[in-house]
């Protein structure tokens, strides 16, 4: 009864700290098998299926097995390749302003027919209105969607937009939707939103037990042939991180996906045999923290120059992250390669130099007082994430070291969004940011100055009107070249001016069970149509 | 007597009246924005935070809010769950019943336990005694969230031999029989991490009320009639001993919900307590103004019948309520 794995696994768990294991061999090459339900562990239950609503992940992970984007984003054995899933095919005019999408033949769940006025239903009437990325990006830039025959979609755009295809996809907000149950009804309480989903993807809705798990069973009329391989997947909610990880090491799941695996569990899953930590390969993201650029002494470039040579990124890395991604360097992540200037580096500008970072202090006036202390300032963040708690109180430390008082705010996400982007009332706030693969989508907002006061945006209220017209160019300049110099462009003045400071870089990692094979791409993106289940 | 408990009623109905209001105002005060809990992390087009907000009424003043809301419950209505998208009565109600799965068994063997080992400790003294004080007031002192996670690192990582979480197995789903089974052995843990805590609450309190029994005159002089130790404790000293115990017995119910909420974390049991939790976090108002209406209506009935259970055991008090409503 007593398994000698197991044990090994709880004593590594109580000597954590000082473990490293090697990372996880790469997924066997042996033919798929057929059958099987895998379990996905999720930190929250949906609050529907619709991924056109929300960026939510949990819906995002339920909807997007049931329901699919025109294309996906093939980033298996590290790719990042636009892929077509119900687009077969696609043409761009040599004006980037028309998007001719062949669309296969494939049916919804309910039996009727797939066709190209769900897409233009869901596009125009739909991602248009409420989308959270598609709206934000493409929105007014949208003309109309043109349906000449049953399996021919054209976009029709007003200014070029190149990364239209990327925003294209399920998990990015833009699910394609069943026009002959959604038309002429409030899509937001629709059942097909909100219980009894009717998709085209590779499982089917089978029932919801709120509260515990989503049953999703094997779509037989999938348009791939041969695929889903299994024959069900479960979605459970598990709110409570070591409960979860403890689940997945009792093997009661399969698979916990990035943002709810918590990274500082990583090397102990890693070191329990019968598990292994699956790279993601989603869009590159960062932890940072922005400054309040409205309050003093944030106000100050050296002061926010001071505090990133005071911060041990490296530390941050080593342990908050158990080691996995890599430290953040530059405004954004280095994994969008083609937008990354090489002459930015953190390292380089500001080291990790405590002496200098005090030297720097006394520069601005902010002198240490009698008991050493300089001045204070409250770091807010969202305190449900493991890992964003192990960097405040890393921040903490390597900031008190220079005479830094620092108050944490860790405080839950409804609370944490207005006091941050609506009433600004914060000193640093701490988050993590996802690019989705490329600036103009999950970085720009960040930085321009449209975002201020809008949820998620530009936190620290930077406003640089260079900046903006930069990135507003980048958006739509068509031609690669171009693009990659306008972006690289924009880090050398972000890191002059400093706004934020990235503590981090990664690209996702799930926790899974070794013998779950075949998974490529993020969660939803469609490689859970290519998952077996090694019996 | 009667008239006594019309007033209680009618003390009990005007009480959960204020307890609505106040849990309304103190909900709306909590600060947060369960519009922004909703929309995932991408900025939302402003048109559709305004119709989110129209949608569930949230654009109007608070009394507006208030004066819809004791509108709908005086017609049954909790209202409708922002995050769950269903009917608040119809999700709490799924909910409670995996909740008293939970919490009833919890407090009856908690009880049961609880009076025996104190009935048995107060009359052996000595060494036994002071063991159970010593075990139950670890089982008291213990904090749930720890140890909940510490009898799943023994009995499910490493023996392996029960469930670290959930009601049922979901990877090999059970019927019938079998199903009991094995919501059987997903009960183990939770119940063990609740019952810690209660037997220690029950076992305190009738321990004290048995020593106070045992030291009255009535039982020098039963035992002096040369009655048996053990008649005289049960037929003389537990009658006597446990009015007390039904006080914590009414008390232990209403606090169900707080017993609930860390247990059904840790073990992900879908209860009413998981359900509040999430509702927090979600800034789920109508789910957690429903829970807590619940939770009081609970409370004050539980206080009700434990007031009429006292006048049935205890002829004294039901003498004495005779006597002044006569």
């Amino acid at each position: 009864m007593f398994k000698k794995s197991r044990i090994i696994s709880v004593l590594r768990w109580t000597i954590l700290g000082g473990l490293w294991v090697a990372p996880a061999a790469a997924q066997a090459e042996a033919a798929p098998q057929r059958g099987g339900t895998a379990i996905i562990g999720l930190a929250a239950e949906p609050k529907g299926f619709n991924s056109a609503l929300t960026s939510s992940t949990p819906d995002t992970v339920a909807g997007c097995m049931v329901y699919e984007g025109l294309l996906t984003i093939d980033t298996g054995n590290g790719k990042d390749e636009i892929s077509p899933l119900l687009a077969e095919s696609w043409d761009v005019s040599d004006d980037g302003l028309t998007y001719t999408f062949h669309l296969r033949n494939a049916n919804w769940h309910d039996g009727q027919p797939f066709t190209s006025e769900d897409v233009r239903y869901t596009l125009e009437e739909v991602a248009a209105k409420f989308s959270p990325m598609f709206s934000a990006q493409v929105g007014t830039n949208l003309v109309k969607v043109e349906t000449p025959d049953k399996r021919t979609a054209i976009i029709q755009l007003k200014q070029p937009y190149p990364t239209l295809l990327r925003t294209l996809n399920c998990t990015y907000s833009t699910p394609i939707l069943p026009a002959h149950i959604f038309k002429n009804t409030d899509v937001a309480t629709n059942p097909a939103t909100t219980s009894q989903p009717i998709g085209t993807g590779p499982f089917k809705f089978e029932s919801w037990q709120r509260g515990s798990h989503i049953n999703l069973v094997r779509n037989d009329d999938y348009w791939e042939d041969g695929k889903p391989y299994l024959d069900g997947l479960i979605i459970r909610a598990i709110p409570n991180a070591a409960s979860r990880i403890q689940a997945l090491m009792a093997g009661e799941i399969d698979f916990i996906p990035m943002v709810h695996f918590p990274l500082n569990d990583a090397r102990m899953v890693e070191s329990t045999p019968d598990l292994q930590i699956v790279r993601s390969g989603f869009a590159p993201g960062m932890t940072y923290a922005a400054f309040n650029l409205k309050r003093a002494p944030f106000n100050d470039a050296r002061v926010r120059n001071a505090l990133l040579m005071a911060t041990n990124r490296q530390f941050i890395h080593d342990t908050a992250f158990s080691g996995l991604g890599d430290l953040g360097r530059a405004p954004w992540p280095s994994g969008i390669e083609w937008a990354a200037n090489r002459e930015v580096n953190y390292d380089v500008s500001n080291p990790y130099d405590p002496e200098r970072a005090a030297a720097l202090l006394d520069e601005a006036g902010l002198l240490a007082g009698a008991d050493g202390t300089r001045f204070s300032l409250n770091i807010i963040y969202d305190s449900a994430i493991a890992e964003r708690n192990q960097v405040a109180n890393a921040l903490k430390a390597n900031w008190g070291a220079v005479g830094v008082n620092v108050t944490l705010q860790p405080l839950e996400i409804a609370v944490v969004m207005p006091r941050v982007f609506k009433e600004h009332d914060f000193d640093i706030y701490l988050n993590d940011n996802n690019s989705y693969g490329d600036p103009a989508i999950g970085v720009g907002r960040v930085f321009v100055t449209e975002s201020i006061g809008r949820i998620s945006g530009n936190a620290a209220q930077y406003s640089n009107p260079e900046v903006d017209a930069l990135f507003a160019a980048g958006a739509k300049e068509i031609d690669p070249d171009k693009r990659a110099e306008i972006y690289q462009s924009i880090q050398p003045i972000l890191v002059r001016d400093m706004p934020v400071m990235m503590l981090h870089e990664l690209s996702g990692f799930d926790g899974a069970a070794k013998r779950l094979h075949g998974l490529w791409g993020w969660i939803g993106n469609g490689r859970w149509a290519h998952a077996w289940l090694e019996q | 007597m009667w008239q006594y408990f019309l007033k209680r009623v009618f003390w009990s109905i005007v009480t959960i009246f204020v307890i609505i209001i106040v849990n309304f105002v103190l909900i709306k005060l909590v600060p947060g924005d369960p519009v922004h809990a909703m929309i995932g992390d991408f900025p939302a087009p402003q048109d559709y935070i305004d119709q989110l907000r129209r949608d569930f009424g949230l654009d109007q003043p608070l009394h507006v809010q208030l004066w819809l809301y004791l509108g709908n419950l005086a017609q049954g209505n909790f209202g409708f769950s922002f995050a769950n998208r269903q009917p608040v009565l119809d999700l709490i109600l799924g909910r409670t019943v995996n909740t008293l799965i939970l919490i009833l068994p919890a407090i009856v063997f908690s009880a049961i336990i609880g009076i025996a080992l104190s009935l048995a400790a107060a009359s052996r003294g000595g060494g036994f005694d002071i063991t159970v004080s010593a075990i139950t007031l670890f089982g008291y002192s213990i904090p749930v969230f720890w140890l909940g996670q510490v009898l799943v690192l023994i009995f499910a990582i490493v023996l392996g031999v029960l469930p670290t979480s959930g009601m049922y197995s979901l990877r090999a789903p059970q019927s019938g029989f079998g199903a009991f089974l094995d919501l059987l052995r997903h009960m183990v843990l939770p119940l063990a991490c609740i019952m810690a805590f209660k037997i220690a609450v029950f076992s305190r309190t009738a321990r004290a009320s048995i020593l106070g029994v045992l030291n009255s005159d009535f039982v020098m002089t039963a035992r002096a009639k040369g009655l048996s130790r053990g008649y005289t404790l049960w037929r003389h000293v537990l009658p006597n001993a446990v009015i007390p115990v039904i006080a914590v017995f009414g008390y232990q119910f209403g606090h169900a919900l707080t017993s609930s909420l860390l247990v059904e974390t840790v073990f992900a049991w879908p209860g009413v307590g998981q359900l509040f939790v999430t509702a927090v976090g979600q800034r789920d108002f109508p789910v957690l103004q429903g829970i807590l209406l619940l939770s009081t209506i609970l409370v004050v009935v539980a206080n009700v019948l434990a007031d009429l259970l006292y006048t049935i055991v205890d002829p004294r008090i039901r003498r004495s309520l005779g006597a002044r409503h006569a």
